[in-house]
């Protein structure tokens, strides 16, 4: 029994193992999970989630999944901040599909299941997926008014947002097809640069949305939105296109839009601020998912209005603040640390090759968290943190080289001296660019190559095929 | 019309893909200029398909050139890399330093180990077929290979199969050992893991089905430049796969004639000339899949983004090599140029670190790509 309140209590213990175990074991769990009723299903997979995150694991699709597909874009994320404005949530779906399985979705449902299981890779699976989804689309409404005993037993504010959830997916079932063109046509989620053929779909689509109806294209928009590296692009594609709305109307839906992505920005920077332990390059990763985000919502059509400054304002602060106490502190230690270690031997070798690693991804952070110098306000900052750590590591490379000259002939290891002098030379080729390294990498091999005797120079280069002759 | 005026006349002239990681210098080859100097052609540079030529001692005046990419070409010039194969040795050479990164070094390190395995399995198989030349069964040539180089009964074998093939007997481990060094990228034909070049040639012929595939499925106006990419693949593997069967016709049976010098001779021409065609393919292969694997359709999306950088990629087939004249090893210096120009406009900005440290990530994919495939083949 002491053993039960041992293991039974914390689940905060199970969510640390969750990092621990294995890949299979966790692939394991998720195929017994499979086959559960929807909401134990649920339940059991919440925790899961931020690792599946990262495993991006090939689960079976069953046709729940499927289902989710059209409107997977404005779920919440668990896994990453909590409701979103407008969002569409786990629990909405799961009650949906427990609706539509008392219609004629059960058997479509059990068909595709089997189709997408049998389908090749070169087939299109399109047409009938978009089938399916326009089935569920059409069976929804008349299911959820055969069921309206589950909706009166929530709250009046819960029951509105659950009615509005169910209303959108409806929508976004029956105009499926828009769906399938963006995710088929258009590159993966997070789309970045746009080119030509990627515009011109953009504006089919929404061409096509506004013809289908005002909710459409907002749906469509808040699809996009979220499916776009820099939301901003969309919103300047919309001004300086004509999609086939009103101008004043198009201005009212931009603001919208504007709104909403500037409310996930704040709750995407409050995410990263909160990541647990993140290497460096995992923080920038997220801090410049979200530093795009913000540069690409400071636009004309948007400027001005205070709520979005505001929330773009405190995301700004909240990134900054990450960046400075995450990557900028720290960061000279760790740096010069790591290559002290590399030229004294300290440590086992794999411990040096890992700690370099680390001090590589480092500085590789401290870089790309320049390129928001001016969005995050923090050029300054890193600009002094880029010149120190540059002058430490040409400082510990020249030192490394003097202390080579100083040993005895018989103790030198100049290859050794020579691996170390190129690991400062990357080092400082990314803190403080390729000419001032590539000079130091001069000096350093002239100094060392001083110091090799004429029998270890360097092993003839050539081709060797072009010896042959030599033979016949 | 516009393959005509963009074919160069021989391998020497189109020069070799150099591994470069600055961003500028994507498309650029190397190739040998008067005076054992070296010169580089940039292409890709204006946006259209002017290629710029400059020794490549001006290189760093004109660039600013990754740490990496200044030691490759020094180790370019004093080397004196002419070839696609050496330009990999070069690579490798550089990549171990560690410049391009970690994950560079690792791959160099992997692929070099997988190169030396497929030379060691090319000189046990020509060395056994040699030994059964006198007779002996194949468990038999195994157990000779395991005593050792040095053994007496092994040498007394070597000495006896080159009677047989009437060769000085001194002469004839060396001339096995050069043939294997030459020839163990396309690899003896029976050989249980198949070599580079073959799996290369496999790689290739499934990534014209997905090209063709593409261009079926496309909207796109720039699908002709898929269009004009199979065109260019499919001349390159008409002309990879009739080398490879003169090869392997050469190989398939040792007798008198294959240790005869001319006919030694015409094997490492027509290696070398392998080694020239497939050279560049790699890259373009790297840029379609992405991070892709090679087995499935990259998605559209991605390959109308590749397909201009393909284009300027695309190693083109020399015009002599199509018209069959081609003995690239009598080749030498540079008969004809195209557009010189001097590097007068050239802009000399910071190099963006994002661009760099893709680029290195495919060199990392792209010399890797040698082990990989060996790894599969052995699993």
């Amino acid at each position: 029994m002491a053993e039960d309140t041992e293991n039974g209590n914390s689940i905060d213990q199970i969510h640390e193992k969750l990092f621990t175990i294995t890949d299979e074991k966790i692939l394991q769990i998720l195929s017994l999970i499979a086959r559960a009723d929807i909401d134990a299903r649920r339940i059991a997979t919440d925790p899961l989630r931020p690792r599946l995150v990262k495993m991006r694991p090939n689960r079976p699709l069953i046709a729940m999944r499927i289902f989710a597909e059209p409107f997977e874009d404005l779920l919440d994320h668990a896994d990453r901040y909590d409701r979103t404005a407008k969002r569409i949530s786990r629990g909405t779906i799961s009650m949906a599909w427990k609706f539509l399985m008392d219609t004629s979705v059960k058997q479509a449902s059990a068909d595709i299941e089997k189709y997408m299981r049998d389908v090749s890779g070169e087939e299109d699976a399109g047409p009938k997926l978009v089938a399916f989804w326009k089935l569920c689309g059409e069976e929804l409404d008349s299911a959820v008014s055969r069921n309206p005993q589950t909706l009166k037993a929530l709250a009046t504010m819960a029951r509105r947002d659950v009615y509005r959830q169910l209303g959108d997916m409806g929508q976004l079932l029956r105009h499926s097809d828009l769906q399938w063109r963006i995710k088929a046509e258009l590159p993966p989620k997070p789309i970045g640069d746009l080119i030509d053929e990627d515009v011109a779909v953009l504006l089919e689509v929404l061409q096509e949305s506004v013809r289908r109806g005002a909710d459409v294209i907002e749906l469509t928009l808040r699809v996009l939105m979220s499916r776009m590296a820099r939301p901003g692009d969309l919103l300047e594609i919309l001004t300086k296109n004509d999609i086939g709305i009103p101008a004043q109307e198009q201005a009212i839906l931009t603001r919208e839009m504007g709104a909403q992505a500037s409310a996930h920005a704040v709750q995407q920077a409050d995410h990263a601020a909160a990541m647990k332990e993140p290497t460096p390059i995992e923080l920038i990763d997220e801090v410049s998912e979200v530093a795009e985000r913000i540069a690409s919502l400071q636009m004309d059509g948007l400027k001005g209005i205070t709520v979005i400054d505001e929330q773009l304002n405190n995301a700004r602060n909240t990134l900054r603040d990450t960046v400075i106490s995450q990557i900028v502190n720290g960061a000279e230690p760790e740096i010069s640390g790591a290559l002290l270690d590399a030229a004294s031997m300290g440590k086992s070798p794999e411990q040096r090759e890992e700690r370099l690693q680390q001090a590589e991804d480092h500085l590789i952070a401290l870089r790309r968290a320049e390129r928001y110098g001016t969005t995050l306000r923090i050029g300054d900052v890193l600009d002094k943190t880029l010149k120190d750590v540059s002058g430490q590591i040409e400082a510990q490379a020249e030192r490394a080289i003097e202390d080579m000259i100083d040993t005895p002939k018989g103790q030198r290891d100049v290859e050794q001296a020579k691996e170390v002098l190129y690991t400062s030379v990357r080092m400082l080729e990314l803190s403080a660019g390729s000419a001032r390294a590539d000079a130091l990498r001069k000096r350093g091999l002239t100094s060392l190559n001083d110091l090799t005797s004429p029998d270890q120079a360097k092993p003839s280069a050539t081709d060797g095929i072009d010896e042959i002759d030599g033979y016949i | 019309m516009l393959n005509e005026n963009y074919r160069p006349t021989t391998f020497i002239e189109r020069g070799v893909a150099i591994p470069f990681t600055t961003p500028a210098l994507q498309y650029s080859r190397a190739r040998p200029a008067d005076r054992d100097e070296f010169e580089i052609l940039i292409g890709g540079f204006t946006g259209d398909r002017t290629i710029y030529v400059l020794p490549i001692k001006a290189l760093a005046e004109a660039f600013t050139l990754t740490v990496h990419d200044r030691a490759l070409a020094e180790d370019i010039v004093s080397s004196g890399v002419r070839t696609p194969h050496a330009m990999r040795l070069s690579a490798y050479r550089v990549a171990l330093t560690g410049l391009a990164g970690a994950a560079a070094r690792t791959a160099a390190r992997q692929g070099l180990d997988a190169e030396k395995d497929m030379e060691l399995l090319t000189q046990y198989l020509l060395t056994s077929r040699v030994l059964e030349l006198s007779g002996l069964t194949a468990q038999q040539v195994g157990q000779l290979i395991a005593a050792g180089k040095d053994d007496a009964r092994i040498r007394r074998e070597i000495k006896a199969a080159a009677v047989k093939l009437s060769i000085d007997p001194e002469k004839l481990n060396p001339y096995i050992d050069e043939t294997a060094r030459f020839a163990y990228p396309i690899g003896l034909p029976t050989a249980p893991v198949p070599g580079s070049v073959r799996r290369m040639f496999t790689r290739l012929k499934r990534f014209d089905e997905h090209l063709e595939h593409f261009i079926e499925t496309s909207k796109s106006e720039r699908a002709n430049i898929a269009q004009f990419t199979r065109e260019t693949l499919a001349l390159t593997l008409g002309l990879t796969e009739e080398t490879v069967t003169s090869v392997d016709k050469r190989l398939g049976t040792i007798d008198k004639s294959t240790f005869v010098a001319s006919n030694l001779r015409a094997l490492k021409a027509d290696c070398e000339r392998v080694n020239w065609l497939l050279d560049g393919w790699e890259d373009i292969l790297a840029l379609f899949y992405g991070e892709h694997p090679d087995s499935r359709h990259p998605p559209p999306s991605h390959v109308m983004r590749i397909l201009d950088p393909m284009f300027l990629k695309l190693p083109m087939v020399p015009t002599k090599e199509v018209a069959g004249d081609h003995d690239v090893v009598k080749e030498s210096p540079i008969k004809t140029r195209r557009a010189v120009r001097a590097s007068e406009d050239w802009r000399t900005g910071d190099m963006d670190l994002e661009t760099v440290l893709r680029i290195e990530q495919m060199k990392a994919r792209v010399l890797k790509s040698t082990s990989a495939d060996k790894g599969s083949q052995r699993g």
